[in-house]
């Protein structure tokens, strides 16, 4: 698992850019953090993109399993029942690596048992049960590499706490990609960080080197906040 | 559905903000307040009139590039040319997207098209502000601008309803309204939610990091 260097042209005065190699293989959740626009999802949908096998990353493995950022861009009219339907055909790939009873586990651990009966369609559920929805049925794919875009959003704390705890359960079978602009969800299930601006890796490092970047620290810190305990 | 005991009450110049888990109605009640469905017992001058940040802002995408996205509702509202640019220079400055105002807006990232469509609502001449998550894709800095906006727009007298997973916004509200199963449960203050916050266990974002890098043996 290595990123080796790159330019990839975007748009027209628009370059995604990495001008160090890096290994990864020795890390099992790496983490993308950047401010917004800093193209972090870019990145990573490059890297999964199995056209682009020269910039090396995830070009051993075949199929990846895939958190997006909005659920109901990819399924737009479906109800969960039917989503599920698709998940587990075998025709596709993805069929022939979703585990039904592991998605079921999931489903209670994230409360969601109650929108799987009521079956409506998906627009008609609010963003943070849509968000639990996706994560269950990523969480559910049995593939190597697990890729999760910004699976925080939307999710009240007592859901991201158990997100965290799947993500630790997702990290003993896959190697997980997690995209986010919120510094706590790297803090508590990445060991590795790839920091992004302006379309380029800026830095890479092991979790622990964060805790010495006061100028991370205070970036990602929310402001104002010398008065509590 | 939402039904309400609570005498709720939209006033000029107040930033409210709506906390609650997932799925238990914050963005049904701002789209009550809106005016989608009748029979809500918030009160607000009949003839007031409210601009709806919804929370997926791919749905409110009306136009290709995002200096057209944000002159289409003054243009809506007839308001003159000149004070419309003025309006967008001071709005994309406070938000810092000034050098978004060229790009279409296909080729935005999420947190990019939620700033732009942040901003097309502050352009949407109204007298209440109701904001459906809208930092849930920014960064903190970002969410502070956001809030810079929000107190600028409660200086002229806008009403302002943000709602959000984050409990660290409530710094930058005057009310918190805190909501269970379809209700507002509790209308707070600012200082009394400070006060409460430690002892219900409400964690902010804040917490969670502090927390979490003294668990990894930083100082901070």
């Amino acid at each position: 698992m290595k990123i080796l260097p790159f330019n990839y042209r975007i748009a027209k005065e628009k370059v995604l850019q990495n001008t160090t190699a890096m290994d990864l293989s020795a890390w099992n959740c790496v983490g993308v953090l950047g401010p917004v626009g800093s193209g972090k999802s870019l990145l990573i949908k490059l890297l999964a993109d199995m056209q682009l096998r020269d910039l090396g990353a995830f070009s051993e493995y075949s199929f990846c399993a895939y958190l997006s950022q909005d659920l109901t861009q990819l399924f737009t009219g479906n109800t969960p029942q039917s989503i599920l339907e698709l998940y587990a055909d075998t025709r596709y790939t993805v069929g022939k690596h979703f585990d039904r009873g592991l998605f079921d586990r999931y489903a209670r651990r994230m409360r969601i048992e109650g929108l799987l009966e009521e079956n409506r369609r998906l627009l008609t559920y609010s963003e943070g049960e849509r968000q639990r929805l996706g994560i269950c049925l990523a969480a559910a794919v049995k593939a190597k590499v697990c890729i999760l875009d910004e699976p925080t959003t939307a999710l009240d704390t007592e859901s991201r706490m158990e997100l965290y705890r799947i993500i630790a359960d997702i990290r003993k079978r896959a190697r997980i990609f997690m995209i986010s602009h919120r510094l706590a969800d790297c803090l508590y299930v990445c060991d590795y960080l790839i920091l992004m601006e302006d379309l380029h890796i800026r830095d890479h490092y092991p979790l622990q080197e964060i805790i010495e970047k006061a100028d991370i620290l205070s970036y990602y810190l929310p402001q104002s906040e010398d008065e509590d305990v | 559905m939402i039904e309400d005991k609570q005498k709720l009450q939209l006033s000029p110049g107040k930033r409210i903000l709506i906390l609650g888990p997932s799925g238990c109605g914050k963005s049904s009640l701002l789209k009550h307040i809106a005016g989608f469905d009748s029979g809500i017992p918030v009160e607000a001058p009949q003839s007031a009139s409210a601009a709806l940040l919804m929370q997926n802002p791919f749905y409110q995408i009306i136009m290709q590039d995002v200096r057209e996205e944000l002159s289409f509702p003054q243009k809506n509202a007839a308001v003159p040319p000149r004070e419309a640019e003025a309006n967008i220079t001071g709005v994309t400055e406070i938000l810092g997207i000034r050098r978004l105002l060229d790009r279409e807006v296909a080729t935005l990232s999420f947190g990019e098209v939620q700033l732009v469509m942040i901003a097309a609502t502050f352009l949407t001449p109204a007298d209440a502000y109701l904001l459906d998550e809208p930092s849930s894709h920014l960064d903190p800095p970002l969410i502070a601008a956001l809030h810079r906006l929000a107190q600028n727009y409660a200086e002229k007298g806008k009403c302002i309803c943000i709602s959000s997973q984050i409990a660290d916004e409530y710094r930058c509200c005057d009310e918190v309204w805190l909501m269970e199963r379809g209700a507002v449960k509790e209308v707070l203050s600012r200082e009394a939610f400070h006060r409460e916050r430690l002892k219900r266990g409400i964690l902010t974002e804040g917490d969670l990091i502090r927390r979490r890098l003294r668990e990894l043996g930083g100082t901070q």
